[in-house]
């Protein structure tokens, strides 16, 4: 008899203890911000927008936008997994859902914007094959990573594997897949850039002259002089000249500059910004050229004789939309993953203005003239 | 396909042909089945030919169909067709073939019953038919007196105004509260809808999880109205070639706090002078 009230006591706190376990959902904290400095904020689902300071520090929920203007965020999650967020990034926290079985166990964060090293946790609450990350522009499948992201203004993403801070080796792998293929990471410190979702991921390089120290200081990178002279001298073009590919200049981190949540510009300043390290600016460069004789795109034919207006070809930070030409089938197609993924085959010759309506804010494109086709998309929580 | 000792195994092959249409002598297939593993092949050629649960002659009634693990292989070739059925079914194939103009074709998959696990392909070339498909659905007030396109609930989701547009704050939970299956459900559901002609009009409701849509329209002045709802990963892949045509996709996806639910739309256009809707919406 006793032996049967100890199994029952005992069947009682594993379900007690699984009901806990399985209770963590959208109402509850899925994670704790724990360093911060400068302006920082969480947007939560319903729009409400939590500044983030020494005085309050919320607890991160599912839906949250994680916001930086000219401040950082370091955010450890249930699971361990740490995210850390520089200036002037935009990082959405989709799925967080904790299991008592593992494998049931999900999360998923994209990185819209800006600069962030995510560490998967050392917890065994959720299988790391079911933690799912993404850019604008790929996928990202992680086997115990560490790792950053860099996204540019449009879109385009690097994204870094490193180091295992113990051993100096790998600290795992990484794939990274959209329409275009799919690379692996496998090295410390290989990197890939993907310029848009349908083209494929650029080939892995590793990077050189970085060591552990300097981890942290690599998320900003601002383009050397020099690296402007090397440009210049190999006809490479700069962003703003619109050219080619290497108009995409991950070395440049011009939204920096841009002040997505009214934050004050003046804000930020050269001491906010990371030292540099020449070498691995240079094997960045590499990356570039390498990228653009593989690709050879140019992104001023691509724009050449299209009408496209309230977006851009490329990724577009207040659309959302990636804007992708074929020119050899005559098509545009318009991505978004955000609330659901749409994706938009048109002849570039068509007339069409897409409407979209999220909670968040609304869009208005045009093709052509905009008048033979109305498409409304609504994407709605 | 697996063949199920302990169920009922009914292979039908049945060519009937009718020359006139809305006469008496139409061929008329009453058909109420219940097993499992059935291989049933029906091609009705000539017009006014029906499938059905009773003669039409009043108020029409749906076939019945319970099987499961099964093959059906529906066709009707000619014009002024009808099929009405009800097939409650789960791992089974279906392929509805109508060639023709001005057919009725009203299918329900799964009602009061789950349809998971199917496979079913449609195609339908003609011009100037009606199609009610319901994967997974429970019964509703949807009939083909009152298209989607003309409900209330839907009208209220768009305001548009000379060149300005708005939707009404109530318009998307009317919408879904007028829609909203109740029943039954088509897990993993792969279906194909192939459509070849003008002036048809094809409504489409799937109640699924993990299911797949794929459905292709060439032709012009064509009203094609689908929704998916319920459960995640839902995935609709669009083709719409031709002009004048009127397009409403609707995605509702998420059942459960806490979890994002994948709702994709993959769509090609090729058209002019078309009216184009489009709802991801993740709120049940």
């Amino acid at each position: 008899m006793l032996q049967h009230i100890r199994t029952l006591i005992l069947y009682s706190l594993t379900l007690t203890s699984l009901f806990l376990i399985g209770s963590v959902h959208s109402a509850e904290s899925i994670g704790d911000i724990i360093e911060q400095t400068g302006v920082a904020s969480l947007v939560r689902s319903g729009g409400e927008e939590l500044s983030v300071s020494g005085a309050f520090i919320p607890g991160i929920k599912l839906k949250d936008t994680a916001v930086t203007g000219n401040g950082r965020m370091l955010i450890e999650f249930l699971d361990e997994e740490e995210l850390s967020i520089i200036e002037h990034t935009r990082i959405y926290i989709d799925e967080a859902y904790y299991d008592p079985d593992p494998s049931k166990s999900k999360m998923a964060i994209r990185m819209a914007q800006g600069t962030a090293r995510f560490t998967s946790g050392r917890g065994k609450r959720i299988k790391k094959s079911n933690i799912k990350l993404s850019t604008p522009t790929a996928e990202i499948a992680i086997l115990g990573t560490d790792f950053t992201t860099t996204i540019d203004e449009i879109g385009q993403s690097l994204i870094i594997l490193l180091p295992d801070e113990e051993t100096g080796e790998a600290s795992g792998k990484i794939i990274i897949t959209n329409d275009g293929g799919t690379v692996t990471l496998e090295e410390a410190y290989q990197a890939s850039i993907i310029s848009s979702y349908d083209s494929a991921p650029s080939r892995p390089v590793v990077l050189s002259g970085i060591d552990s120290n300097m981890i942290s200081n690599i998320f900003i990178i601002v383009e050397p002089k020099e690296i402007q002279e090397v440009k210049d001298q190999e006809g490479i073009l700069n962003e703003n000249d619109n050219d080619n590919i290497l108009d995409v200049d991950f070395l440049e981190f011009t939204e920096l500059e841009k002040d997505y949540l009214a934050f004050d510009d003046l804000e930020f300043n050269e001491l906010d910004i990371d030292f540099l390290d020449v070498d691995f600016l240079q094997d960045i460069l590499d990356i570039v050229m390498e990228l653009d004789k593989k690709t050879a795109l140019d992104r001023s034919a691509l724009q050449a004789g299209i009408r496209l207006d309230g977006t851009k070809v490329g990724f577009d930070v207040d659309t959302q939309y990636n804007s992708l030409v074929d020119k050899g089938a005559d098509t545009v197609k318009f991505f978004r993953n955000v609330d659901g993924v749409i994706s938009i085959t048109m002849l570039l010759s068509q007339s069409a203005t897409i409407r979209t309506i999220t909670d968040q804010k609304e869009s208005e494109i045009l093709l052509g003239d905009g008048q033979s086709i109305i498409i409304n998309i609504t994407q709605v929580q | 396909m697996n063949m199920n000792k302990s169920g009922l195994f009914v292979i039908l092959g049945i060519i009937l042909t009718s020359n006139a249409f809305g006469d008496a002598n139409d061929n008329e297939i009453f058909i109420a089945q219940t097993g499992d593993n059935v291989e049933l092949t029906i091609q009705q050629i000539g017009a006014g030919n029906k499938y059905g649960g009773d003669d039409f002659s009043g108020t029409s009634a749906d076939m019945i169909m319970t099987v499961s693990n099964s093959y059906l292989d529906l066709k009707l070739d000619g014009d002024y067709n009808k099929m009405f059925g009800t097939i409650a079914t789960a791992g089974s194939t279906i392929n509805n073939f109508i060639t023709g103009n001005y057919n009725t074709w009203n299918q329900k998959i799964g009602v009061a019953n789950t349809a998971d696990t199917m496979t079913i392909d449609s195609a339908i070339t003609g011009n100037t038919n009606s199609i009610v498909f319901r994967a997974g659905n429970d019964d509703d007030t949807y009939n083909l007196g009152t298209p989607l396109f003309g409900q209330t609930s839907a009208e209220k989701f768009w305001t548009v105004s000379g060149s300005t547009w708005s939707r009404t704050a109530t318009g998307q939970q009317n919408f879904w509260a007028t829609w909203n299956p109740t029943a039954a459900s088509s897990d993993s559901l792969d279906m194909d809808l192939d459509i070849t002609g003008s002036d048809n009009t094809a409504n489409i409701f799937v109640n699924s999880s993990n299911a797949t849509f794929n459905w292709d329209v060439t032709g012009s002045d064509n009203w094609i109205q689908t929704t998916m709802e319920d459960g995640s990963d839902n995935k609709q892949t669009v083709a719409v070639t031709g002009d004048y045509n009127f397009i409403f996709v609707g995605q509702n996806t998420g059942s459960t706090t806490g979890i994002t639910n994948n709702a994709i739309l993959d769509a090609t256009f090729a058209t002019t002078h078309s009216d184009i809707n489009i709802i991801q919406s993740d709120a049940n």
